[in-house]
């Protein structure tokens, strides 16, 4: 899986919201293909804007950043984005959410409405094509989001606390779909999650970042055999990676 | 319920005429009204179609006046920031005094008429339609972003759907307007004998003290607000019941199991 050339490579990256403050401060990552990266961190010390300024949705004020080997601006067709909220078009079915991506970049009706169909299969969303996401719960429509992201096919997924809002029992059950989703698809991913838990359950790596200006602090690999279902969240070495992530968390700023 | 709250109105307009004795000339009873909209029915049929025809065409013209001011409004802080205080501005000065302007410019009867209308119901297209514009879902506007949405594509496919709410609240207020915007405006610049819409007819019936016409004129004038009022709601519910929050029930509001 790994490979000699990164997918993702930031070096001396900062980010700065208008002339004096600092949010990111000198962010060295690479990431190769096919890593499943967990970013965590302080609230509010700029795990969010990290994944904006990769998507090219914030552009970075110092740095090098290369994606695909290519701005971050260029590179945006490999690339999909999942918010916290589901950012779904209230007035537009799940079928029809899940195809505006491709029709707007001109990918024929057909073929939209054929992945479309392929991606509701993939998150189990089939019988509610036809539904408004006013009449969905919240964990279906974060799958309609997931679903929508995937219908691109891109080489790197950027999730940004996407389970946040949802319950214990939802988060768990959607990890565990995001990683036998993932089993398929095969795409690098940059997770943004407050949860230690989750990020040793989804991530081949975990990025630890400090109090603002965020810069990462720490970097734990996570050897957790695949497939990852609910008995590994209840093994010995599950458990003692989640305390040792704990353990490496900032503590609270004083 | 509105059945029963009108029915006890009607019992206190009697009660008021029997107990309180006033004489028709002040105060006609209920079944007075109907029969006069019968007697009178020659003059106020064609007087409702053209107060209705009028309101129609500036109701039209507010519309589409006011979305295109919302549409230069929203593309721009700066744009906004010149145009909206002097918007503002156009809506205090009384209408009252804005008719002898419009007579003098556009002469009596129905351009007269329209612009009245026009000015009356404009605004709150205007200022809704250019919220729902503004107030653009910030998170959508970065999906469009990374699906690398052209201009257009963003104003049609999104800012459009999502002012659209906004666009018919402002319409609706509109279609309130603008029959009393005609009826005002037939009264103060419809004074041709050729063109006599509801306002004209009433100043007449005034001038002869009938004042089961002019309450007849009334009722008139309120079924042809509901007919404009409630054509307004039916779009506005054709547009938005199958998506939008305020037109699904509670048992449907209710978010679909897992399948």
């Amino acid at each position: 899986m790994i490979q000699d050339k990164p997918l993702v490579s930031l070096h001396n990256v900062h980010k700065y919201y208008g002339r004096r403050d600092l949010v990111l401060s000198d962010i060295n990552i690479d990431v190769y293909q096919g890593e499943f990266i967990g970013l965590i961190g302080p609230s509010g010390c700029g795990k969010t804007t990290l994944l904006k300024v990769i998507a090219g949705l914030s552009p970075a004020s110092a740095g090098n950043l290369r994606i695909m080997g290519r701005t971050p601006e260029r590179a945006r067709r490999h690339m999909a984005y999942i918010f916290q909220d589901a950012t779904l078009q209230p007035w537009l079915t799940v079928a029809r959410n899940i195809q505006m991506g491709m029709r707007l970049r001109g990918i024929n009706k057909s073929e939209c409405v054929k992945t479309a169909g392929r991606m509701m299969e993939l998150v189990e969303l089939s019988k509610v094509a036809d539904y408004h996401p006013r009449q969905l719960s919240g964990g279906m429509k974060m799958r309609v989001s997931i679903a929508r992201a995937l219908a691109l096919s891109p080489q790197i997924m950027l999730l940004d606390e996407p389970f946040g809002a949802l319950d214990a029992m939802s988060r768990n059950r959607l990890n565990e779909e995001l990683l036998r989703i993932r089993a398929q698809e095969a795409w690098t991913a940059f997770f943004v999650t407050h949860s230690v838990a989750e990020a040793v359950f989804l991530s081949d790596r975990i990025l630890i970042m400090s109090h603002l200006p965020g810069h990462i602090i720490h970097e734990v690999k996570v050897d957790l055999p695949h497939p990852r279902t609910s008995q590994t969240r209840e093994s010995i070495e599950f458990q003692r990676l989640t305390v040792d992530v704990a353990r490496l968390l900032p503590l609270r700023k004083p | 319920m509105p059945a029963l709250t009108g029915a006890l109105l009607i019992e206190v307009w009697y009660a008021l005429i029997v107990f309180g004795q006033q004489p028709a000339v002040i105060l006609p009873a209920p079944h007075r009204i109907l029969m006069a909209v019968f007697e009178e029915w020659d003059l106020l049929f064609p007087a409702v179609c053209r107060t209705g025809l009028s309101a129609v065409l500036g109701f039209i013209a507010a519309v589409g006046g006011g979305v295109v001011l919302a549409v230069i409004l929203a593309s721009s802080r700066i744009l906004k920031m010149s145009i909206y205080p002097w918007v503002l501005v156009m809506q205090m000065i009384p209408v009252i005094v804005l008719i002898p302007i419009f007579v003098i410019w556009l002469g009596e009867g129905i351009p007269s008429i329209i612009a009245i209308t026009f000015m009356i119901s404009f605004f709150p297209v205007t200022a809704n339609t250019t919220l729902g514009l503004v107030s653009t879902d910030k998170e959508l506007l970065q999906l469009f972003r990374m699906w690398n949405a052209t201009k257009m594509q963003e104003i049609l496919h999104l800012r459009v759907p999502y002012a659209l709410p906004h666009f018919l609240t402002g319409v609706k207020i509109a279609g309130t307007l603008a029959p009393i915007g005609a009826i005002t405006g037939d009264a103060l610049a419809g004074a041709v004998s050729t063109y006599a819409g509801l306002g004209f007819l009433v100043q007449t019936y005034r001038a002869q003290l009938n004042t089961e016409a002019i309450f007849a004129v009334a009722l008139v004038g309120c079924i042809l607000g509901f007919l404009f009022v409630g054509t307004v709601y039916l779009l506005s519910w054709y547009l938005l019941h199958s998506w939008h929050e305020s037109y699904l029930p509670a048992e449907h509001s209710k978010p679909a199991q897992r399948p």
